[in-house]
Parts: structure tokens; sequence; C-alpha cells
């Protein structure tokens, strides 16, 4: 192995990169589990890319002909069915995760100085993971997806002021139709993966330079204790943590691939009524479950209209917590903000469950 | 500034570019002209036909019985997923030795030479 | 001769086993990726087609005119004393469509400039082969055109 780094050494130059490889460290903790969640994504976003690639060679992005497309690559196309499933499990998976390394790093206030760009880059990159999820869903055009293309984009109509262009940019006219799923089909495999490798390599470059970030909790202690706070590098040692960590998650995936493969509803019937108990995927239905609540007018404003404003305004506190949290930006502890972690949380988790039951 | 404008043209330079550029037109639109010389005729005759399929060709459509089967388990899909669970674990089993290894480098101070 | 030391070291020999590991998992993803991606779709042709006589009638002699033939673009040529002949109008050196000069009683592939005799043989430019003939029957009233991988019966020329 040596060999080959002098031979690269020799050539191009490895200086800059040996020298941050060999400086970075990583602390162990009783909170270093969740250090694994960002290897994890990254390792599940290159396997989006490829199954994604390899699906495109069948994919056919027009009204008439995405259905029967996608029954193509299940029942003609060998191992069609293998590579549609791995390719939805691992976007389950990339939202499941995406999830608990924001609500982690909310907890443990890894977004204090100087760490805020990150924090941002990361906001960016959940709600570009929650876009890549439902425009990907959309693209079968069975039953499903065409309510959920109306009611997408509906509600995204109900933003104030920029709600109309929003709704006919995403339509691509004023109704859906197969200008729709063009838009989303060019979406979902142009414009998001090269925004969200945009904003990745931002989000990596920072982590790199700043190191990983230490739980208040675990500086506290080790002040109190007087004790230096324990690490290891991260080439080799967690390079080959990361690697078993990737093994096990491709394994689990491979599992639910097999046992249970990504289904197909029934084909479009313009003329047949929603179907009863229809709702979004599991990762919106937090936000389905709340809408639900809001009663039909709130003050004379359309109780749409005020739920997704509410839910905007609350995603734009915890995307400026950095700004806003004072006293985690002096590395002491801030029980506001934890509480403030906690109770969204709860909310996601509550309300996504009783979306489900309900 | 039209003294700018006369120093600009006096230059060499530019004539030279302006004649290069007023060329390379030319040559384009000369090649431009010899591809539109040989078109195929405008109107091309079509004769309406009948197609005879098959007698045993199956309906060209997909159904959702036939997704629902190509989902089911079947033995090959179960062995192939054990197989692959069993190089899994071969491969951290291997990696777990390798750490080990690693770590007592580390510890001797292997890492942190430089490249020679 | 027992050696004292061993050629390969411990680390050396769980570092192979890593890489063949790591190699086996390749292959094992890839074969479904490779048996993925070389799938191919076979479109058949169908047994024949059926062209009308009144439009048959309608060509004038010596010319030609375009039909489809499921995915195949061919070429129906009417002779100066009347004789029906149908060819895949898809040139054989690399697949443009081939057009009927009257003037010279040939046909022409502009791509490179080839050309074939009114049977479809090959005379001039870079072609290797002749036209895919199509041979046509009659029945009844009907005029069915088939392709030689579909033919199986009797035909006569018509």
């Amino acid at each position: 192995m040596i060999d080959l780094l002098k031979a690269i050494d020799e050539r191009i130059g490895l200086g800059i990169i040996l020298s941050l490889a060999r400086k970075k460290i990583v602390p162990i903790h009783k909170h270093s589990l969740w250090y694994y969640a960002g290897a994890l994504l990254l390792f599940l976003f290159i396997i989006q890319v490829v199954t994604g690639a390899m699906l495109l060679f069948y994919y056919k992005p027009a009204a008439e002909t995405a259905y029967q497309s996608i029954a193509e690559i299940m029942v003609k196309v060998p191992y069609g069915w293998l590579i549609r499933s791995i390719h939805h499990w691992a976007s389950n998976l990339m939202i499941v995760l995406v999830f608990a390394h924001f609500f982690s790093t909310l907890l443990v206030k890894a977004y204090r100085r100087p760490r805020e760009l990150t924090w941002l880059t990361g906001m960016l990159l959940l709600i570009l993971v929650l876009f890549f999820g439902y425009s990907g869903y959309t693209l079968p055009y069975d039953e499903r997806a065409f309510f959920a293309f109306n009611v997408g984009t509906d509600m995204a109509g109900t933003v104030p002021i920029v709600g109309k262009f929003m709704l006919q940019f995403l339509r691509g006219g004023e109704v859906v139709g197969t200008n729709t799923l063009n838009r989303f089909f060019a979406l979902h495999v142009a414009v998001l993966p090269l925004s969200l490798m945009a904003v990745l390599v931002v989000h990596l470059i920072l982590i790199q330079l700043h190191g990983m970030s230490i739980p208040i909790s675990v500086l506290k202690e080790a002040e109190a204790k007087k004790q230096k706070i324990f690490g290891k590098p991260m080439f080799p040692h967690f390079l080959w943590h990361d690697a078993i960590n990737c093994l096990l998650l491709f394994g689990v995936l491979a599992t639910l691939a097999v046992f249970i493969p990504s289904e197909l509803g029934p084909e479009i019937d313009l003329l047949k009524p929603a179907p009863e108990g229809v709702r979004p995927d599991w990762f919106f239905l937090w936000v389905y479950q709340i809408l639900k609540w809001m009663p039909t007018y709130v003050l004379s404003i359309e109780g749409e209209i005020v739920g997704i404003t509410g839910l905007i305004v609350a995603a734009l506190i915890i995307t400026l917590a950095p700004f806003v949290d004072r006293k985690s930006q002096r590395d002491e502890r801030s029980p506001l903000f934890t509480a403030l972690g906690v109770v969204s949380l709860i909310v996601f988790v509550v309300c996504s469950i009783i979306g489900y039951l309900s | 500034m039209i003294r700018l404008l006369r120093k600009t043209l006096a230059d060499g330079a530019t004539y030279n570019l302006l004649i290069g550029f007023a060329v390379m037109v030319y040559i384009v639109s000369i090649l431009h002209l010899s591809a539109f010389a040989e078109e195929s005729p405008q109107v091309v005759k079509i004769l309406t036909v009948k197609e005879i399929k098959e007698e045993k060709e199956g309906p060209v459509t997909i159904s959702l019985s036939k997704v629902e089967e190509a989902r089911l388990i079947t033995p090959q899909r179960i062995y192939g997923l054990i197989g692959l669970w069993a190089v899994i674990f071969l491969a951290i089993f291997l990696l777990r030795f390798q750490v080990k290894d690693d770590e007592k480098l580390y510890r001797e101070g292997y890492y942190t030479k430089d490249v020679e | 001769m027992k050696l004292r030391e061993s050629l390969l070291s411990r680390r050396g020999f769980i570092t192979g086993l890593i890489y063949g590991s790591f190699s086996s998992l390749i292959a094992m993803l890839g074969y479904p990726a490779v048996c993925f991606l070389f799938h191919k779709k076979e479109i058949p042709l169908p047994k024949s087609v059926s062209v009308s006589p009144g439009e048959v009638e309608q060509i004038a002699l010596n010319s030609a005119v375009y039909f489809q033939y499921g995915y195949l673009p061919c070429i129906l040529l009417k002779t100066e004393t009347g004789e029906l002949r149908a060819f895949s109008a898809k040139c054989t050196h690399l697949d443009c469509t081939v057009q009927y000069q009257p003037s010279q009683k040939k046909f022409f592939c502009a791509c490179h400039e080839g050309y074939f005799d009114n049977t479809g043989k090959n005379i001039a430019g870079p072609p290797p082969a002749p036209l895919v003939s199509l041979s046509i029957h009659m029945e009844g009233n009907e005029i069915f055109i088939s392709h030689p991988s579909k033919d199986s019966g009797e035909h006569k020329a018509v």
C-alpha cells in the first residue's frame, strides 16, 4: 500500500491530503456512535446514483409509458426487481439516517461555532434528500403518484406570495400531466443530484477543516474530571469501522430488497376517485397529520396556509438555531434548545405514527 | 476615442483577424450550401398497411398480476442472500483483525511516519 | 526444507484475504448488474402485412412507395412492366433508408453513395450485400407481403 502512495506522491503530490488525513482524529466518548451516520449516508447516496443510473436504462419518462416501463423492469429485465428494490429501500434508509443525523446534531449542538455553515449546508441537504424521496415515488406514475403530484403541488401552491408560481413551475402548466412527470424526472435525475453533490462537497470540506464536534456534556465532564478526551485516528481505524458499517448496511439493504421487494400500485384511472387511505409516503406523514388537525379556517385564513406557513417558520427557527442559541456558542449547556430539539423529535415521531395508524 | 479607433484599425493584427473571420464565414457557407444540394425527394409516398401478427404473441402490456409474481421470493434469491451475508461476515471478521493490527502499528508510530 | 519464518506475514495474509473477500463481493454484485444492463428487448416483426390492391394500383409505373413492416422501413417498387417487388429499405452498408431514382432505375443510398439495381442487387458503392427481398403473394383479393424470416409457405410473384 505504501508503494502505491509513494507512486502517486511522486506524480501529483499528496501533501495536503496526507497532512489532513494524519491530523484527523475522531474523539471517542459515549455519543461517538452518531459520528457514523455521515459515512453511511454517503455510501447510500453512491448506491442511489449507481442503481438510479441503471434504472435509467429502462425507465421511459412519459405519462403513457412510465408505468409500463416500470412493470417491464420488474418482470422482464433480469434482476430488475433487485435493482429497483435496492433503489427504493436505500432511499428509505437514507431518509431515516438523514433524520437521525439531523436530530442527533441538533441535540448535541454540533451547530455551534465554528460549524454554523456546516449546519446550514446540512439543512439544505435534508431538504434535498426529502425532495429526492418525494420526486422518486412520483415517477412510476401509478395511482399514488398521481395523487402525490396533485396534493404536493397544491400544497406548494398555498405558500404565500410565491405559491402560484411554484405550482405552475412544478406542474409545467395548470394541471398534472405528462409535463409534470417530465419535470419531476428532470429534477430527480439531473437537478437534484447535481445540487446535492455540490452542497455535499462544501459540507464535507467544512467537516474536514473543523474536525468532529464534541458534545457540550462530554466537554463539561472532561473538564470536571480534569481528563483529556481520548480519540483515535480516522486513517486507518475509523476507515475500517466505516467499511464494516457500510458492509452491514448493504447486507440489510439486500435482505430488505429480497424479502420486501418494491411494489407497483394500480395504474392511473383519471375517472376513479382517490382511494380510501391514500396518503403520502411515511416521511411526510408528520406534515400530513399536522395539516389534518388544522381547522378549515383560522381567522379567515385557510387552515392549509396557516399550517404550512407554521411549519416553514418552525423549520426556519431550527435552521437559524446556531445564530439564536447564544449559550451553546459559549460552549455552555443550553437546555432551552435541547428541549426544542426533543419536542421536535417527539412531534415528528408521534405525528408520523398517528398518521400511519389513522 | 477616435484616435483609439484609428490606432486599432491601423494595427496589422486587426486586419488579419477580420480577413480570417471573413474567410471562415465564406468556407462555412460554401460547405453548408452543398448540404442542401442532394436532398431526398420532399414528397415521400407512404402506403397504409395492415399488420398480421403471429398467433402465439401474448399481450403487449404487462399486468399487475405478473408484477406481483415477479415480487415473490424464490429459493434462488434466498441462496444468493445467504451467500452475500457469508461474504459480508467473512469480510467483517477479517477487517476486525486488520483493525487490531493497525492499532498495534499506530501505537508503534507506523502511521505518523512521513512518506519517503 | 522447512523455512524458519514464513515468506508471507500474518498481516500480508489477512490483507490478501480482505482483498479476496472484497473482490468476491464485487463479483457477486457485478453479476446481477451485468445481466441487468445486457438485457435486450425482442421486438417481433409481424408475420406479414397486407396492402389494399386499390392503393397498389395507384402506384405509377417505374416508381416506388414506402411502407412500414413492424419496425422495418420497406419499399414497394412497381417496375415499368407492372411487376411488384418489395425490399427492406435499409441499406446493407450502415442502415440508412434508400430511395428509388426512376431516371436511373436504381435504388440510391444518400449516406455513402451506394447503388442497388431494381432487383435489389448491390451494384456500386460500399453496400456489401443486396437489399433484403420481401416476398409478395396474393390470397384472394388481398396482397400480402412477408419478411423472409417469417416466410414459410409458397408464394408467387405478382
